[in-house]
Formats: C-alpha cells, sequence, structure tokens
C-alpha cells in the first residue's frame, strides 16, 4: 500500500474514530439524563471528550476527513458547552448545595 | 444511421469496461454514505435529550424561576396551614425534562418540640403543578376544605359543626403529663398581642386573620374561602420567612402580596378552594390586622385553664403528645 493512501486512511478513521467516542459520551449522557443510571464507562466523561478532541483535532488536518474531524469537535464542544450550562445554572435554580 | 450514432449503438452493446478499482471506490462510497447517514441520524437524536435539560434550565433560571416556585409553595402553607413550619434541610428539588420536583417535611410545635406533620411530593411541569401528593403523619386531620360547616376556627359571628363542650370534656380526661395543640375560636376580633398577654403560660402559634370574608367563609365573588393566618412564635430557621421579623404581621401581609401573582400556584398548592388575595390584602390595608381565632399549644393543665378566659368561645383538641414541655 502506497504511503500516501496509508495516511488518508489513517486520517479518515481517525476522524471516524473522533464522531464514534463523541456519539458514546452523547450516549451515555443520555442515559444518565433519561435514567439517572451511571453507565460504568460513564464514569470518566472528560475522558471521552479529550479522546473526541485530540481524534477531532488530527482529523481536521486531512481534507478527505475534515468533515469527520469537524463533526467530532462540534459534538465534543456542544457536550462542553451543555456541562457548563449545567454547573451554572445549576446554581441559579438550585439554592441548596 | 450517422456515425456518432453508431458509436453509441455500440458502446451500449458493448457494456462500459468494468475496472475492478471503480467498483471498490464505489462500494467504499456508498458504504461511506450510509453509515454518515447512520451516525448523523443518531447523532441528532442523541442531541434531543441534552438540548431539552438545557431549555429546562433555562426556563427555571430566566422564566418563571425555580426558586419563586419553591417560594410560593413553602410561603402558601405557611399562612393555609396553621401551626406549620418547615425546615430548609430537608428541602429536595430535582429537575428532569421540562418539569421539576420539590419534596419537602412540614413540622408542627407540639409542647416544646417540633414534629414531622406532613410529606409534600410536588411536580411542576414547568410552571403547572401537576402532582401533589401529600402524606401525613398526623392523628387529627385539619379539615381539606375549612368551609363554613366544618372549620375548627371559627368567626364569632360563625357557629361550628363540632361540639366544643365534648372537647372540653375531653382534655379534661386526658393525662396530666401531655402536651396538647389547641385550636382556640374567640368570642370577638382581637389584637394578636393581646390574645399572647390573656394566654401566658402556652405558646400562642398561629393567628388566624379576619380578612372580611371570614363571616361567612365567602368572598365578594361567592367564592368559598378559607381561613388564612400567620405563625407567631418567633422562628429562627433560616428558611423561614418570618426569620429576624420585627412584625410577623407586616411580614404577613408582604408574603400574601408576593403570593398574589401566583395565586393559581398558591391554591392548587394549599388545600383551599380559593384564596382571594387581592380582596383581602386589599381589607387587610384599610382595616388592620385583627385575629378570630388562635392555635395554642402547652401543658394538657394549662390548655384547660383557658376555658375561664373571656375572649375563648370554642375549643378543638388537636394533636396530644408525652410530657416535653421543658419550662
Amino acid at each position: 500500500m502506497e504511503l500516501g493512501t496509508l495516511k488518508h486512511k489513517v486520517f479518515i478513521w481517525t476522524g471516524w474514530l473522533s464522531v464514534c467516542t463523541a456519539l458514546i459520551s452523547f450516549a451515555v449522557l443520555n442515559i444518565f439524563l433519561l435514567w439517572g443510571y451511571n453507565v460504568p464507562i460513564g464514569n470518566n466523561i472528560s475522558f471521552w471528550v479529550l479522546l473526541t478532541l485530540i481524534f477531532g483535532g488530527v482529523a481536521v488536518f486531512n481534507k478527505k476527513s475534515r468533515s469527520l474531524g469537524l463533526w467530532g469537535l462540534g459534538l465534543s464542544i456542544y457536550l462542553g458547552f451543555f456541562m457548563a450550562v449545567m454547573f451554572i445554572l445549576g446554581w441559579t435554580i438550585s439554592p441548596f448545595p | 444511421m450517422d456515425r456518432y450514432e453508431e458509436l453509441i449503438q455500440k458502446a451500449k452493446q458493448d457494456g462500459m469496461p468494468k475496472s475492478p478499482d471503480g467498483t471498490k471506490k464505489l462500494k467504499r462510497a456508498i458504504n461511506s454514505s450510509k453509515w454518515k447517514l447512520i451516525l448523523s441520524t443518531l447523532t441528532i437524536l442523541l442531541l434531543i435529550v441534552p438540548t431539552c435539560y438545557i431549555l429546562t434550565y433555562m426556563y427555571y433560571a430566566f422564566g418563571t424561576k425555580s426558586t419563586t416556585l419553591m417560594d410560593v409553595a413553602s410561603k402558601t402553607l405557611y399562612i393555609t396551614e396553621p401551626n406549620s413550619t418547615l425546615e430548609e434541610l430537608e428541602f429536595d428539588m430535582e429537575f428532569s425534562l421540562f418539569s421539576m420536583s420539590l419534596s419537602f417535611e412540614q413540622y408542627k410545635q407540639i409542647g416544646d418540640e417540633f414534629y414531622p406533620a406532613k410529606n409534600y411530593d410536588l411536580q411542576f411541569m414547568l410552571n403547572d403543578l401537576v402532582k401533589n401528593e401529600v402524606t401525613s403523619h398526623l392523628e387529627k386531620i385539619y379539615p381539606k376544605y375549612p368551609t363554613q360547616t366544618n372549620q375548627w376556627l371559627a368567626h364569632p359571628n360563625n357557629r361550628v359543626e363540632f361540639n366544643s363542650d365534648d372537647e372540653w370534656r375531653v382534655l379534661t380526661g386526658l393525662p396530666e403529663e401531655t402536651v396538647v395543640e389547641a385550636y382556640i375560636s374567640l368570642s370577638d376580633l382581637h389584637q394578636v398581642d393581646e390574645v399572647i398577654n390573656e394566654m401566658k403560660n402556652v405558646d400562642v402559634t398561629w393567628a388566624a386573620i379576619y380578612t372580611g370574608t371570614e363571616e361567612k367563609m365567602v368572598s365578594d365573588d361567592g367564592d368559598l374561602v378559607s381561613p388564612i393566618g400567620y405563625p407567631v412564635q418567633s422562628d429562627q430557621t433560616y428558611w423561614s420567612p418570618f426569620r429576624d421579623s420585627t412584625s410577623h404581621e407586616e411580614t404577613f401581609l408582604q408574603m400574601l402580596k408576593e403570593i398574589e401573582p401566583y395565586e393559581d400556584i398558591a391554591v392548587e398548592v394549599s388545600y383551599h378552594k380559593n384564596l382571594e388575595l387581592a380582596e383581602r390584602i386589599d381589607y387587610i390595608e384599610k382595616n388592620g390586622f385583627k385575629t378570630y381565632g388562635v392555635v395554642v399549644t402547652g401543658p394538657k393543665a394549662e390548655i384547660e385553664k383557658l376555658k375561664n378566659l373571656e375572649m375563648v368561645r370554642y375549643l378543638k383538641i388537636g394533636e396530644v403528645k408525652l410530657w416535653n414541655w421543658a419550662r
């Protein structure tokens, strides 16, 4: 296999991985929000967000995998926004510690 | 048939030359599109719940505030439930999709101690109360809809359905080592301070305030109303609206004004059918605060002595507990 093709493949797979890890984070979040279960892999959601950011960050450097990378990055940014909103508004709406 | 058409015909017959690399690329592209479609659908589905949560939090932070709903619920109970108080740490607030649940414990002073009276479990769908479950720990339940005929605290022009003489007899029969909560209807309208001065050896815990509707328990619009009043004893609970209050009467009036914009919610939270706050606030502002009935608590023997007071008209016994009077 040519080096260029292999490089493309690696970037594309990194892009797909960033989307998949972001979706796993969201799936875990949905399960927690809807049913209140703390899924074992969800104990460290920041790890998954970090993984998504790394994969997404790598994927945006290649033209062919850029859309996948942006997709993953977008999801992890939204997740970060969600967590920030929950934390800040949580203090506002609930007067108890 | 010209040359061009011949060429087209030939090409159709021969078919397009199939390169193995092209088929592979096509398959890969189809596969990739298929997965992109699946994952984008999944993305949209997974974004729905978190987005709804953000909207819910925003509603309770900037729309009808969660703290406002909680204040309305707690203040309503202070003015509609005689002799009751709430503990801050007993509040439990949870949020789910477009809803908020609030549960808390209500206490009653019987003798010198506070006992759990009721457990409230309220669920708001945005600002609409959709569930109001109350679990009572009381032996004597204050009437659900206190009206003209079944009220425990009656205006001097009103009669009560229960036999007050029987209640006095029951009180006499109670052991000396008990403390009693009693609902006392007065023979005339009095200032709350006058009543406290007359009933020195017991705690006056709650006073029902005359708001111009209590002779018939009907508002100007013909709606049934129930007694409202305020806690008389000083309350240092951090949560209480009466904490550090210099005048409980003024705090009571202020609470009525604060609840008024949310009267529908207040009516749903309370057992009352109507509150008619505008009319009652107007009456109090013009005529001041006078009470026609109070809730007292203290040693059985001291409650018994109240029978000799001229201002006492009817008595209804509430909760009875073993001696805890440490004064």
